[in-house]
């Protein structure tokens, strides 16, 4: 019960965007999904979420392809996407209402279990309002919120800190402490390394839609040969060589 | 809430948007002038239709070309959404359903035009094909038979993963639109049909075949292309009144950069810097005036008469200048010009300068093409010209501007 990326080679056009990308997502484990701009991540999202399909390779969830069964491989994805998309003309409850729906979820069991995360941001007077009136930061919250009352067995989320007060990174950062202790697989892109590092169980470093290394953090150490170094530092070094390459 | 309910929801709201926008695109003085075009161009047709013989060829070409271009337009009104990516995921098989029901509802709509249209080309085809006009139903059964068939391609298309195959099936479905209707207009009407009828038997069989349930949609190719159709229904109408919710896509069109430069010669206002790179790199402007400029050449190659030819190159200047004038609406959304340190009547004198320019341009074009048939009405119109774009650019134009502010 995990997600197990295996050889994939895939992009948006026949030109490839991602070479020979394997890794896997282990259940309980975080994995930061790390890379400058451009690197390839959010294509490696794409088709994990079965948006793109790879030219070569398999994406396995619980052993299954998408091809396998797509609901059952969709019900277990909770997709937070990097700028948060949410319909103009639905309000807040109605959401959290047409995810219940598309999750084939009981809606008033999935109003009770979104309560307490409503409360935690600060979004539970607001449920008639209009998320398009919200700041972006309330955006992406409720993009958090309608993620985490699915409860599903792999949460992908895509540079979710943008625009998140402090006060909510913090209260985010232990509700996906929590989801884990729980079993849940998580995978993670961020540029913000010091969450990162302190979450993140592991790495996966993609560089020029390559896997550039991966592991945990003293893995990461000893492939950079900079012992004691932080990830901002083997950050610093990966986009000097950029670079050396431009 | 279901799935169902919610496109229900969508349907109406996307209706009733389209409605209160289209009172204000039908109630300008704009119909008038859009009325007068049609009767000058129904004029002109009726008058050449009565010129051609049995079996002539380049009208026939013609009006293929024609009938394949407009039964390709129109695409499915799939009502999607960019949220639809994260929320509806898990549902793909209610969407599907709901999106064939949307090639019907789609191909419902379309199918008023292409009456229209079909009953148009009529006339040409009793001269040229010595068939009587109540064979019109045979004509329109294939072009809407023609027309399903595309809108089924295109539903297929949003199964097929492949970005060249998806652009091969769309250009394959206009090649047998184009045959179909090569059958129709050269060897007579019925070859035509049953040539139609083959096409969606085969092709239905076929596209269910290979496109069926175990094909998933390509959501975010289906969200981009219901995102380029309502931008170009809110393009239309933002030729009439405001419409917040405009996306820009530029084209960089880089060939043009050194005529842009010639165009701007040494004026150091950044009012006209920057109007001028956004009507040229920006479609729903230039393309306009190309547009409407093609339609204003044919016409009056093709339409005798001095008086006429006047009336339709100031008609044409007038539309021209006149659906350029949302241009003044960049202005407000860059916020930029509203930080910068420059006088604030450059807004309206850049347009001025901007449409004076172009309304310039077409009317030497309009006249240049004339002089190629005639000398005496080509004097006319230039005289004619002046005092519209004079009047149009110095009187008109800045108290229209003044009042949009």
């Amino acid at each position: 019960m995990s997600l197990r990326i295996e050889h994939i080679t895939g992009g948006y056009t026949r030109k490839p965007i991602l070479k020979d990308l394997s890794f896997n997502v282990e259940d309980g484990e975080l994995v930061g999904l790390i890379g400058l701009n451009g690197a390839g991540k959010s294509t490696t999202i794409k088709h994990i979420m079965g948006l793109l399909e790879p030219f070569e390779g398999q994406i396995f969830l619980n052993d299954r392809t998408i091809h396998m069964n797509s609901t059952l491989y969709r019900q277990s994805i909770g997709f937070i996407p990097e700028t948060p998309v949410l319909y103009d003309e639905l309000t807040l409850k109605e959401h959290i209402e047409i995810t219940a729906m598309a999750y084939g979820l009981d809606i008033d069991k999935t109003h009770r279990k979104a309560e307490p995360l409503l409360k935690l941001f600060r979004l539970d007077d607001r449920l008639e309002w209009f998320p398009s009136d919200f700041s972006k930061g309330m955006k992406q919250k409720v993009m958090i919120v309608c993620a985490f009352i699915i409860d599903p067995s792999l949460y992908v989320i895509d540079e979710p800190f943008l625009g998140l007060d402090p006060l909510a990174i913090r209260d985010f950062l232990k509700l996906l402490d929590e989801k884990k202790q729980q079993g849940a697989s998580i995978l993670m892109s961020t540029h913000v390394l010091t969450n990162a590092e302190k979450i993140c169980d592991a790495f996966v470093i993609l560089h020029n839609g390559e896997i550039y290394a991966q592991g945990t953090l003293s893995q990461l150490r000893k492939h950079f040969k900079m012992p004691g170094a932080s990830l901002d530092e083997m950050y610093a070094q990966l986009a000097d060589e950029e670079g050396f390459i431009i | 809430m279901t799935v169902i309910s919610l496109f229900k929801q969508r349907t109406a709201i996307y209706q009733k948007q389209l409605s209160r926008y289209m009172k204000y695109v039908l109630n300008d003085h704009f119909v008038l002038a859009l009325l007068l075009l049609l009767g000058a161009g129904g004029f002109g047709y009726s008058n050449y239709v009565q010129t051609l013989s049995e079996g002539a060829v380049l009208p026939r070409i013609i009006l293929v070309m024609i009938m394949t271009l407009v039964i390709s337009t129109g695409t499915i009104a799939t009502l999607m959404q960019a949220a639809d990516v994260v929320f509806l995921l898990p549902l793909e098989q209610e969407v599907k359903k709901i999106l064939e029901k949307n090639v019907w509802k789609s191909f419902i709509l379309l199918a008023i035009p292409l009456s229209f249209v079909s009953a148009a080309a009529m006339p040409l085809l009793v001269v040229t094909l010595q068939i009587e006009f109540s064979n019109w139903p045979v004509f329109l059964a294939t072009v809407l038979l023609l027309k399903y068939f595309d809108l089924r391609v295109q539903y297929s298309a949003f199964l097929e993963k492949d970005h060249g195959k998806r652009r091969l099936m769309i250009s394959i479905v206009k090649i047998l639109s184009a045959v179909g209707m090569i059958f129709s207009i050269f060897v007579n009407l019925y070859s035509g049909l049953i040539l139609a009828v083959l096409l969606v038997l085969a092709g239905t069989f076929y596209l269910k075949r290979f496109y069926g349930n175990d094909k998933s949609l390509q959501w975010t190719i289906i969200i981009e292309k219901e995102e380029n159709r309502l931008q170009k229904i809110y393009r239309f109408i933002n030729l009439f009144t405001e419409v917040s919710f405009i996306e820009q896509h530029p084209n960089r069109l880089k060939w043009l950069d050194k005529w842009i430069e010639i165009q701007s010669r040494k004026n150091k206002d950044p009012h006209y810097y920057y109007i001028v790179r956004s009507f040229y790199r920006n479609q729903s402007y230039s393309g306009l005036v190309l547009r409407l400029t093609l339609i204003g050449i044919l016409l009056i190659l093709f339409i005798p008469g001095t008086i006429i030819k006047l009336i339709l190159t100031i008609l044409f200047l007038y539309l021209i200048g006149f659906q350029l004038i949302p241009i003044y609406q960049q202005f407000k959304q860059n916020f930029y010009f509203q930080l910068y340190p420059v006088k604030e009547t450059g807004k309206i004198k850049s347009i001025q300068r901007l449409i004076g320019e172009i309304l310039s341009i077409v009317a030497i074009i309009f006249i240049g093409v004339n002089l190629t048939q005639e000398m005496s009405s080509s004097g006319i119109m230039f005289i004619g010209s002046l005092i519209f774009i004079y009047g149009f650019t110095i009187y008109y134009l800045p108290r229209r501007l003044r009042k949009m502010e």
